[in-house]
């Protein structure tokens, strides 16, 4: 998949706007990514706008490339996820209202990409394999972890759980690997996971844990009923 | 196997609960100046709710973080082939990736047989451009109705007359060698034009559009010819 582009550079310190009486210069550079955005709104139909929405965009290259690259762990699939990122970014520009910054609403446009392009790729049966689902982590001494979350009341039973057993990055791992589904690879490369089974090695430390929290949340309901 | 009705608890118990706002207006909040109502309750919420804590830290290293050692060779590498990228224009590859190859292998044999019955016996060249509101109807086309040749200022929209059963409509622009520069859907028979793609359509600048119809089952039910429009010189 490829996309063609073209255009003229957009210098990094192009001359914006110069007043003689006051000798002050504007370049790109002074203009925050929000004043780009109205620049470029201002000037769409000429060659100005172009260099506006261009240095915009280039700010933003490293940071999507950098998104994509952990998600995808392939170059040549992330920069084709990187153009389809800026691609709906200026197709979509002007829902960018200025309510929000722009590095949240391109944010917002690459976190949502992604997840829906590696979410459809982790639910494909080739990629379960290196997926763990809870049952495969039975406790020996307990029951299966999943399903005495299952038994619970309510998804805000089982948050509270969660939020109450998990560190945060363990949580951060649940909700990636089970919340997004996303692969345990991408998870690891997304947190920066250094140890030797990245991602894993957080999942089978939440197991254990809620596992005794579980047993626990049982004996009080037993008491409770009893 | 996991039951899948288990998995949607457990799923739904690590997305968002029904008191977490969005992450642009928790962001927004946490921002708003020290000692805000909004700012407290933003700040109140995160310290209690794992899942805006883990939304929140994800934003931050994408907005902050550069690329790890590790990381630097590829990253840079992607980072430069966008650098070298400026005006966005889908290419007809893509296409392929939106409307898959069954689809897109019927429109494919509808596109040759009016190619066959209108542009080979007229020889090579731009497709005429027709005067405005003036439509052409095909056998089992679609009447493509605006823009259609000069035209006095830059169209707010595509518009085409309805296909009965048709339940979206396809639209491509094109440059006048044919490659694509924007694609856009509609479930009625018009299609606004956002701004960007405006700002691709100076005065006196000939482009090319098309349009397909599709029903429910995404069988192509027809298929526009390809029609030119341009914005006079004069309307600046």
């Amino acid at each position: 998949m490829t996309t063609r582009y073209s255009g003229v550079d957009a210098p990094r310190r192009f001359l914006v706007a110069e007043s003689t009486s006051t000798a002050t210069i504007e370049t790109m550079e002074d203009l925050s990514d929000e004043e780009l955005v109205v620049r470029y709104r201002q000037d769409a139909d000429s060659p100005a706008g172009e260099r506006y929405i261009n240095e915009l965009f280039r700010r933003y290259h490293t940071r999507v490339a950098t998104w994509c690259y952990r998600l995808a762990g392939d170059r040549d699939s992330a920069a084709d996820h990187a153009q389809e990122i800026f691609l709906k970014a200026y197709t979509h520009l002007n829902s960018f209202r200025g309510d929000a910054k722009f590095s949240t609403w391109i944010y917002m446009i690459a976190r949502n990409h992604c997840y829906n392009e590696f979410r459809s790729r982790a639910a494909r049966p080739a990629h379960t394999s290196e997926d763990i689902v809870l049952t495969d982590l039975v406790d020996d001494r307990a029951e299966n972890v999943e399903e005495a979350l299952a038994r619970m009341e309510s998804a805000e039973s089982v948050r509270a759980l969660l939020a109450q057993t998990l560190d945060d990055t363990e949580h951060k791992v649940m909700t990636l690997h089970y919340g997004e589904e996303l692969t345990l690879d991408a998870v690891t490369r997304m947190l920066g996971l250094t140890n030797a089974s990245g991602a894993k090695a957080y999942i089978v430390s939440a197991r254990r844990k809620l596992s005794v929290a579980l047993r626990r949340w049982n004996t009080r309901q037993q008491r409770e009923t009893s | 196997m996991a039951d899948p009705m288990q998995n949607e608890k457990l799923k739904s118990a690590l997305g968002p609960a029904e008191g977490c706002p969005p992450l642009e207006q928790l962001v927004r909040a946490l921002e708003a100046s020290e000692g805000d109502a909004w700012r407290k309750a933003a700040e109140d919420h995160t310290a209690t709710c794992s899942h805006c804590r883990g939304e929140l830290a994800l934003m931050r290293e994408f907005v902050e973080a550069s690329p790890r050692p590790d990381e630097a060779r590829n990253v840079n590498w992607i980072a430069g082939r966008l650098a070298k990228q400026r005006v966005f224009r889908p290419s007809r590859q893509r296409l392929s990736f939106f409307f898959g190859a069954r689809a897109w292998a019927a429109a494919a044999c509808l596109v040759l047989v009016a190619a066959g019955a209108f542009y080979l016996p007229r020889g090579p060249g731009l497709p005429s451009p027709a005067g405005a509101g003036e439509g052409v109807m095909r056998s089992q086309a679609l009447e493509l109705v605006a823009p259609l040749g000069d035209i006095p200022q830059k169209p707010a929209e595509f518009r085409w007359r309805a296909v009965p059963g048709a339940v979206r409509y396809q639209v491509r622009l094109m440059e006048v060698d044919r490659s694509e520069i924007w694609r856009g859907e509609a479930t009625d028979a018009f299609l606004s034009i956002p701004a960007p793609v405006l700002a691709l359509m100076p005065p006196g600048r000939t482009l090319l559009w098309e349009g397909s119809a599709w029903d429910q089952s995404g069988k192509a039910l027809g298929t526009s010819g390809t029609r030119s429009f341009r914005v006079n010189l004069d309307s600046r």
